[in-house]
């Protein structure tokens, strides 16, 4: 049953007679609406609205032609012309409906996504001073006010649209891409090399090239220098890359004692009511688990009364050891991440690694032949090739 | 769609058919007859008789009537 049927009520009714095809006739005449029409041997089960319902009985009095007999009340209408009797609990489920719908016009949840570098907590908090917290009503947001006021307080933000459907809103954000570095070009620049290598191509837009390709050059020195204006262009070289990373085996592992504590409470809005308590305050360090939700109607809109769950799990630090294995493998990904950061667009042809154990510590170290561009304007610090952790 | 128009300002019948599972009668007389197999409608000089299967009258008001199910044949008796 629909929810506009549910709150208008429903009746359905069995016509008895010996041509219901005369009763369904007379019913139309007299304006009936009615729905799931089924024949039976007797005559006819149709549902209709507890008004149509009367209007069909009397109908069947005034005429004779048919009997109509009610089968099942259903509805917001019987459900209350049931309760008369217990006022209390007719009174508590009106004024229960009644706050459920008043809740939904206000806000109980703010969700923000799209964002990847700027923290959640800031825009949650740069949203409040923009007068966006929970309990406000939702006629209250200005969506076109309060994306603008974000994206004044948040310089990280391109853009930013507030949504707000029922109970919740919800924001979007896009981060802004760092403006790329103006060219002056009034200082007659060059452009050396980032770091040894040798050269594979070279590309002059602006200057003088002092290489070409197949030569072999030292970080520092100067690739294509400025004529008269700017040095422009691109120099990519096949360099090699020696990176080594390191990792204590020996380690605190934590360990779970089995001491547990758990508390259930209750969300009325910003209020967190605790209700009860199991188990006993663990000594130790515990991890502590915090679980809210909230009570979310099947439309989606969310209330503002919820539950609270926090576990507390007691856990000691005990000497433990990583195995080799899985230490390496770590150490790998690091070294991976630390030469993609390095390359940039450039891409890696042969890679090698080796792992030794010295004084219970693992080193892995990356060796690796890349293609990449190393020409870089003369004004930055040129950085070498690090080997700072001894094998 | 003028024509269709000028038909129900006429009194005359209209039927509308969509598909094999549904068929709306505008201006009819009254239901005649009304079975999962077989619904009757009167047309005023001609009876329109519907058959199918699980045929079901979805609405029925004074000027119009809708019923719903497989249908397999339609046909005119005067």
């Amino acid at each position: 049953m629909g929810l506009y049927f549910w709150l208008r009520g429903e009746v359905r009714l069995a016509l008895r007679c010996r041509w219901p095809e005369r009763a369904l006739n007379l019913a139309a005449r007299e304006g009936v609406r009615f729905r799931a029409l089924a024949v039976t041997e007797e005559g006819v089960e149709l549902t209709t609205s507890p008004r149509d319902a009367r209007a069909l009985l009397r109908l069947a009095e005034r005429t004779g032609l048919f009997s109509a007999a009610v089968l099942a009340r259903r509805g917001l209408p019987f459900l209350l012309w049931g309760l008369r009797r217990r006022r209390a609990l007719a009174a508590g489920l009106a004024l229960s409906l009644l706050l459920l719908t008043l809740s939904n016009f206000y806000i109980w949840q703010i969700e923000v996504y799209g964002n990847e570098t700027v923290p959640t907590a800031e825009l949650l908090s740069a949203l409040r001073e923009e007068g966006v917290h929970t309990g406000l009503s939702v006629f209250a947001v200005d969506r076109v006010g309060v994306s603008l006021g974000l994206l004044r307080r948040v310089p990280a933000l391109s853009w930013a649209t507030v949504n707000v459907r029922g109970s919740r809103v919800w924001v979007l954000v896009r981060e802004a891409k760092p403006a790329p570095e103006m060219l002056t070009g009034d200082a007659p620049a060059a452009l050396i090399a980032a770091r040894d290598g040798t050269i594979t191509g070279i590309t002059v837009l602006s200057g003088r090239a002092l290489f070409r390709r197949g030569d072999s050059v030292r970080a520092g020195e100067t690739l294509i220098e400025g004529t008269g204006e700017r040095a422009l262009g691109s120099v990519t070289a096949r360099t090699r890359h020696t990176l080594t990373e390191a990792m204590p085996l020996s380690c605190a592992e934590k360990r779970y004692t089995g001491g547990e504590a758990r508390e259930t409470g209750l969300i009325f809005g910003d209020v967190r009511v605790k209700i009860s308590f199991m188990g006993s305050n663990p000594p130790g360090v515990c991890d502590k688990i915090r679980e809210e939700r909230l009570l979310t109607l099947p439309g989606g809109s969310v209330l503002p009364v919820g539950l609270l769950r926090e576990t507390w799990r007691e856990a000691l630090g005990v000497p433990g050891r990583v195995p080799f294995e899985e230490a390496e493998r770590i150490l790998r990904a690091r070294l991976l991440a630390r030469l993609a950061e390095r390359l940039g667009a450039g891409s890696v042809e042969r890679e090698t690694f080796s792992a030794w154990e010295k004084d219970d510590v693992l080193y892995v170290r990356l060796e690796a032949d890349c293609v990449e561009e190393i020409a870089k304007a003369k004004e930055e610090n040129t950085y070498e090739n690090e080997a700072h952790y001894a094998g | 769609m003028r024509d269709a128009v000028l038909e129900s300002a006429a009194g005359v019948s209209v039927i509308t058919l969509t598909g094999r599972g549904h068929v709306r009668v505008e201006n009819h007389r009254g239901l005649v007859r009304c079975t999962p197999e077989e619904v009757a409608v009167n047309l005023g000089r001609v009876l329109l008789r519907l058959r199918g299967r699980a045929l079901a009258l979805i609405d029925l008001a004074e000027a119009e009537l809708v019923v719903g199910g497989e249908i397999t044949a339609l046909e005119f008796m005067e």
